[in-house]
């Protein structure tokens, strides 16, 4: 068969740039992405992209495992429910400790972040 | 709300006077023995309990021994904790009372209103008279008072909430004391992002105790970024002791099968409530199946949004000398991995000079089938039919129009299988005699009723071709199919657990084969990268069709839709993506494979870069990240081998005591178990900090040394 990698060459030399990122931070092909210009500029640049980017890859992955977390709450049925008990606990929790003179707002705060996630 | 609370109230005054007079004399931890099993005592049944939905399917697939309480609606006894034959509560110091669980799980921390002070106070003692560990999965860092005689503080994990949130960058604490102990699994130097709700607490560690006349002393494993505990290890000292008369695990992260952190968390509630002691164990799983060997297919093709005929793509020799290479590269890059091999399910009709021809002549001319043999030691193989022909159900009637051939007689099924041994032999390609239990058949077909719409190009009218299937449980395989795969010899055989009833391992017994025996479904996880593309581009592309812009196109809000994502991702997202949701699978502990197809494997740079082994590096970089347990990369059939003793073993009662005094673990079974997974017992493989042992049991006692490996 004849292979069909031609077509997808230029793309491609993009996106192992963003491969690099995932795959292994700090590479020096990444790095040399950004050595292009002046040299001093394009030192300062590559300096600020090893700071940023370990930092933009944590908070990426960070907001694309909560996403999936959110993806697979929403498709859980009993979840609703269980959130509804939740809420439940939390409120009778609240109260007992009203009557011991605590404070019961953060109860209070959980059973409602809880009665959200129910509806 | 439960109806002996009187009762149990009345027991609690005379216990409370038996607490005060015993607590003071009592060793760290009777010599005593305790069963093998753990209590979880929950708020509810599963749909409405979290923490019992979340703990459950762990430690069944550890194999640990379990019960559940559900409080609300029945009164914890001290009998059921410890009982005499008779059935009438005992205490260690007995003569032949045995304690009935080695560990306590509470999914909530005050499980009010369901579980009274009176309960509390019978769970410590049997904690305190047992030498019996406690882990509360989830719930609010409080004290509480008992406003009834005989007052005083029941419960007090010795912290002070300090904060919640839904986002916290958690950081392990864990002190050296407890290094070979709690969380050895986990790579203690990233963060674990907590990304639900959770409740962040202060250790008091102040003199204040409960009423039995323990102080909560709190060491924190896991703290939020503001040195906040999250989950802590809750040591309750008494003045005249050095050692603990009771010890808690206590999160106030809120746990769920779902999140993330959950998984990461898990083992260790388990493993730390049985003090590394349990019948059951867990170790994590990797294989990637690279289907369709020597078949070419047609590519995704971004302008058209769809297959394109004419663009088809085969491996070729230079796509199999670079996977050699990749392969070798992964290995060393990636020591949890250092033994990883591909396996490759085959087929074997476009390996041939002509695959009408009898006897079969492999074609060693071609450069591919070339490759493949010169390289056949650095990979495995499965069958995977001769010709990837579709095994479902021929429609009714049989001129009905239909996307796929269908086969009417078992023999040309048996010839596919068969067939495709041969070219096993003509290559000689490793482990064929072990592999001839095992088939994939082509996309799984035979194990559903695709009801002759499989093609979406062909069925534009339908939004999703597989909605009209009739599923495995609905009587959608075909006879014909698995007794022609039992004739050939099949035990295990392949499933895709994205479909329904194809998600669990299960012998296929509600189908004739014709056979003495069930042949065994075998689940493999597929992922998103598809069969139809080669390089990221088209990856990007046909990912953010299927996930977001189809929706839109449709008219609807990706946002809204769970199996959508609300904005497109590029590949470096995609594979973060994948890597997560692998972790996810690999962390359940199954041994069920990745699948993915010959077209990942293509060289898609002059770096020699692949799909498969991008996806590869991405999943064991971020599992190093979180883990430092070696990952188990079994042959196919392998895992089936093993699923099959796991399943004889759940079938079985076993019957485990620990008996402190001697160190020794009794086991016995109610039938022949030749292979019983154990942790804690002395010999077997070290594996992440301790001992895993496949042990025989049989209806006769056996005994075993514990070894809890605390000081290797």
């Amino acid at each position: 068969m004849i292979p069909h990698i031609h077509s997808t060459k230029a793309i491609v030399t993009l996106l192992i740039a963003a491969l690099a990122i995932v795959i292994s931070d700090g590479t020096p092909g990444l790095a040399q992405a950004f050595t292009d210009g002046a040299p001093g500029l394009a030192q300062a640049r590559e300096k600020a992209d090893e700071t940023a980017q370990p930092a933009n890859n944590e908070k990426n992955r960070k907001k694309i495992r909560k996403e999936i977390d959110e993806k697979l709450k929403a498709r859980e049925p009993l979840y609703p429910r269980q959130a509804e008990s939740l809420a439940k606990q939390y409120k009778e929790t609240a109260a007992i400790v009203a009557r011991q003179g605590s404070d019961p707002k953060p109860l209070l705060e959980a059973a409602a972040y809880f009665e959200s996630q129910s509806e | 709300m439960k109806k002996n609370f009187h009762i149990t109230r009345t027991l609690l005054a005379s216990m409370t006077i038996w607490l005060a007079l015993t607590v003071g004399a009592m060793p760290a931890f009777a010599d005593n023995a305790v069963r093998l099993k753990i209590l979880i005592i929950a708020t509810g049944d599963v749909a409405e309990d979290p923490g019992l939905a979340y703990i459950k399917p762990v430690l069944e697939e550890m194999g640990v021994e379990y019960d559940v309480l559900n409080a609300g609606a029945r009164d914890l006894t001290p009998a059921i904790l410890a009982s005499t034959s008779a059935g009438t509560a005992c205490k260690a110091e007995d003569a032949g009372c045995v304690g009935n669980y080695n560990g306590i799980v509470m999914t909530d921390s005050d499980s009010v209103p369901s579980f009274t002070p009176s309960e509390w106070d019978i769970l410590h003692d049997y904690q305190k008279d047992f030498g019996v560990r406690q882990a509360v999965l989830s719930g609010w860092p409080g004290t509480y008072r008992d406003p009834e005689p005989p007052y005083g503080v029941y419960l007090d994990y010795g912290l002070v909430y300090s904060s919640s949130s839904t986002d916290y960058d958690a950081h392990w604490t864990v002190p050296p004391a407890y290094s070979k102990e709690v969380f050895e699994y986990v790579n203690r130097t990233n963060p674990l992002p907590i990304t639900d709700f959770a409740f962040a607490a202060n250790a008091r560690n102040d003199t204040n105790g409960l009423r039995d006349g323990s102080v909560p002393h709190v060491e924190p494993l896991l703290r939020t970024q503001g040195d906040e505990a999250l989950v802590s290890i809750v040591r309750y000292m008494i003045p005249s002791r050095t050692t603990p008369v009771r010890e808690v695990m206590i999160s106030t992260i809120t746990n769920a099968s779902f999140l993330f952190h959950s998984k990461v968390l898990a083992y260790e509630f388990i493993n730390w409530v049985t003090q590394g002691v349990f019948v059951g164990a867990r170790r994590v799983h990797m294989a990637a199946h690279v289907d369709d060997l020597f078949r070419p297919n047609s590519l995704w093709d971004p302008a058209l949004k769809k297959d394109n005929p004419a663009n088809i793509y085969r491996l070729n020799g230079a796509d199999i000398n670079n996977a050699v290479s990749k392969q070798a590269a992964f290995r060393a890059a990636h020591p949890l991995a250092r033994n990883f091999k591909l396996d490759f399910p085959f087929n074997g009709s476009w390996a041939v000079v002509d695959p009408n021809a009898m006897p079969l002549t492999v074609n060693l001319t071609e450069d591919l089938v070339a490759a493949v043999a010169a390289t056949k030691a650095n990979f495995r193989f499965i069958n995977h039919t001769f010709s990837h022909p579709d095994m479902a159900k021929a429609p009714v009637p049989a001129n009905a129009p239909c996307d796929y051939v269908t086969f009417t007689d078992i023999s040309a099924i048996e010839a596919e299988i068969a067939k495709n041994r041969i070219v096993w032999s003509l290559l000689g390609l490793p482990e064929r005699s072990q592999n001839n239990r095992v088939l994939v058949s082509g996309g799984h077909s035979g194990l559903k009723d695709p009801r002759c719409t499989n093609d979406s190009a062909l069925h534009l009218d339908m939004f999703d071709v597989q909605a009209d299937d009739i599923a495995f449980d609905a009587g959608g395989a075909n006879p014909l199919f698995l007794e022609a795969a039992a004739k050939a010899g099949v035990v295990y055989l392949a499933a895709d657990s994205s479909q329904r009833a194809e998600n669990m391992e299960q012998y296929i017994a509600q189908y004739k084969d014709d056979s003495p025996t069930d042949r065994l479904m075998l689940p493999r996880w597929p992922t998103d990268i598809f069969y139809n593309v080669t390089n990221p581009s088209q990856l990007e592309d046909e990912y953010n069709y299927v996930y977001h812009r189809r929706y839109i196109s449709a008219g609807q809000n990706p946002c809204e839709i769970p199996m959508a994502i609300c904005a497109p991702r590029n590949y470096a997202e995609i594979l973060m993506a994948e890597a997560d949701m692998a972790l996810r699978h690999m962390l359940t502990f199954k041994k069920w494979p990745h699948f993915f197809h010959q077209a990942n494997l293509a060289r898609y740079d002059e770096s020699g870069n692949t799909l498969q082994f991008d996806w590869l590096n991405a999943v064991f970089t971020e599992y190093e990240r979180m883990f430092n347990l070696p990952v188990k990369n079994y042959p196919y059939y392998l895992i089936g081998d093993y699923t099959s003793e796991s399943l004889n073993a759940k079938s079985a009662t076993i019957h485990a005591t620990w008996n402190r005094t001697t160190n020794q673990v009794t086991l016995s079974a109610d039938k022949a178990v030749p292979h019983l997974l154990a942790t804690g017992l002395s010999g077997g493989e070290r594996y992440g900090g301790q001992f895993i042992s496949r042990i025989s049991v049989n209806t006769n006692s056996t005994a075993f040394a514990v070894d809890r490996a605390l000081t290797q």
